[in-house]
């Protein structure tokens, strides 16, 4: 029996907000979801992601706001900037009204602050829905450092219950760099210097989302250190980790650190989220639908592919017509059901 | 039977791409196109001759007072719809074009046959989206001067299949000798009628 689009989006929601419960439980974020035990989780994507998928679980909304209370000078402002602007993920009001909400209560309020006054809706709108998608009913006493931005939402009220993120276990690990190292992009170095045998400044800076130069000068730095090593190929230089130095901390098992280059898949996720619910694609024929899945698909397909996640698609080019809409939800059940197994 | 079920085949071929593309300029908020089609695709859609087509030749365009319009070049927003359902139904990318006026020496621009638009089959395929379909006596017009341009091939098997009168052969051949008045084409025009069996009417071109 054929997926309707409805049923499809409510799967999706789930694997999505399974996913991120899970991360962010990992980072101590109050809940009773499983969390993730096993791989690096890459905190500002998390966010971006976050700020889009979870207008529909305002539960974890609020958590993720009391968690960025207790942890958030560990995020990276700069970084949540870049990746924002570089794969242009969607909640950018959201970000501007979060970094508003941060400026006011956190004791690191200003560096929220550089991020505040960049995005507003041109017309109010709910932040919240349920999970069917209507809006969640409002008081009248909406909150300001929202409303500023477009968007409406009751008083926020947090609960207080987040911890600090765990001084042990991998998915915590860019946060305890970071706690060790300072915010910068030694970290996010760090992790992808344990993560592979050796790798070139080029697809560090693709996947981190810091500028070339800084990773360069980062780089070039740390090789004095004796504990990141370099060679020159013809092109470019290649950096690797001296062995054994650093192995305690990004190698404790003995394999190679577990990152995943989150950033390209959390924004194609977001792209799926966004593109199934779009309004323009509820209501339509089976074969326009299935042309808007394909058009979907291909939008996205770059950032699974730049993820790793690519292979998993089957070429469209081979399903015609309305066949393409069930091969598009087997295709997208396959890949959520994946990254939420490997991030089990 | 084969035949019917054939163009019955190809009839809801042509139709779902044809509404997938009303569909595709909707969703980009195309303006609505009114296209004036010949070819196999008015063959098939106005049941004159079973066979299979792959393309949809628009002879012109029309506004919304009826009034004809070049065709060349069609618009950008239906050429980006045309070719995103090319790649959604695997259709060659050009399958809607303009390809009988394409230019100077098109139909469009050389001048359509007198009362061509009241013979037109109207057909709507949504808000963004109506076809009319050129009628049999004008398919003749059109099947004549192709086939002596090419000097036979499928658009002789058209014309032929069409079954035209004598009068409506002789009709066509006098708008074609407007559009190429020169004696080269009045030579192959008579050795295209020895050929194809007009040759009774050579006399009275």
């Amino acid at each position: 029996m054929s997926t309707s689009l409805s049923e499809f989006k409510a799967f999706v929601l789930d694997q999505l907000l399974d996913l991120l419960w899970r991360q962010w439980s990992a980072l101590g974020v109050a809940g009773s979801s499983a969390s993730e035990k096993r791989l690096v989780i890459d905190p500002e994507p998390l966010l971006l992601l976050s700020l889009t998928v979870c207008r529909y679980d305002a539960r974890l909304f609020d958590e993720i706001l009391d968690w960025l209370m207790v942890n958030g000078s560990f995020l990276n402002v700069q970084r949540l900037k870049n990746l924002e602007n570089q794969f242009d993920f969607q909640g950018k009001a959201q970000l501007s009204a979060v970094s508003k909400f941060m400026g006011k209560k956190s004791n690191y309020a200003l560096k929220w602050k550089r991020l505040s006054a960049t995005h507003s809706l041109e017309e109010l709108e709910p932040l919240f829905f349920t999970k069917d998608g209507w809006p969640l009913p409002l008081s009248d006493n909406t909150a300001p450092e929202f409303r500023a931005h477009g968007l409406l939402r009751g008083q926020i009220k947090l609960r207080g219950y987040s911890q600090p993120f765990p001084s042990q276990g991998m998915p915590s690990l860019m946060l305890r760099l970071r706690a060790l190292l300072g915010v910068n992009s030694r970290c996010e170095l760090f992790c992808l210097l344990g993560a592979m045998n050796e790798i070139q400044p080029s697809e560090i800076t693709r996947q981190t989302g810091y500028y070339s130069r800084t990773v360069q000068n980062a780089l070039v730095d740390m090789t004095h250190s004796g504990v990141v090593r370099v060679r020159s190929t013809n092109k470019e230089k290649r950096y690797w980790l001296q062995p054994g130095v650093l192995d305690p901390l990004l190698r404790p098992q003995g394999e190679p650190t577990p990152w995943r280059n989150w950033s390209p898949l959390f924004r194609a996720l977001e792209m799926l989220w966004l593109g199934l619910i779009d309004p323009k694609r509820q209501g339509l024929d089976s074969l326009l639908l299935a042309s808007e899945l394909r058009r979907l698909s291909r939008d996205m397909k770059p950032l699974l592919d730049e993820a790793g996640w690519g292979q998993y698609l089957m070429d469209d080019k081979a399903f015609l017509g309305e066949e393409y809409k069930e091969v598009f939800f087997q295709d997208m059940e396959g890949v959520l059901k994946r990254v939420n197994m490997v991030a089990a | 039977m084969r035949a019917i079920n054939n163009n019955i085949y190809e009839f809801e071929r042509l139709e779902k791409a044809l509404h997938l593309l009303n569909g595709r300029l909707a969703l980009a908020g195309a303006p609505s196109y009114t296209l004036i089609v010949c070819g196999g695709s008015a063959l098939v859609a106005t049941g004159l001759v079973l066979r299979t087509t792959k393309d949809v030749d628009v002879v012109a365009l029309a506004d919304d007072e009826g009034a004809l319009l070049d065709p060349a070049p069609l618009p950008l927003p239906l050429v980006a719809a045309a070719e995103e359902v090319a790649e959604d139904l695997g259709l060659p990318r050009e399958w809607l074009n303009n390809g009988p006026s394409s230019g100077d020496g098109g139909l469009f621009r050389l001048g359509l046959p007198h009362g061509f638009i009241e013979r037109l089959t109207w057909k709507t395929f949504g808000e963004k989206l109506v076809v009319g379909f050129i009628s049999r006596y004008d398919q003749i017009h059109f099947k004549l001067y192709a086939a002596v341009d090419q000097f036979g091939g499928y658009h002789a098997d058209d014309l032929q299949a069409l079954h035209p009168t004598d009068d409506e052969i002789l009709e066509a051949t006098r708008w074609t000798r407007t559009h190429d008045p020169s004696e080269g084409y009045l030579q192959i025009l008579k050795e295209f009628f020895q050929k194809f069996g007009y040759e009774h009417l050579i006399e009275r071109i």
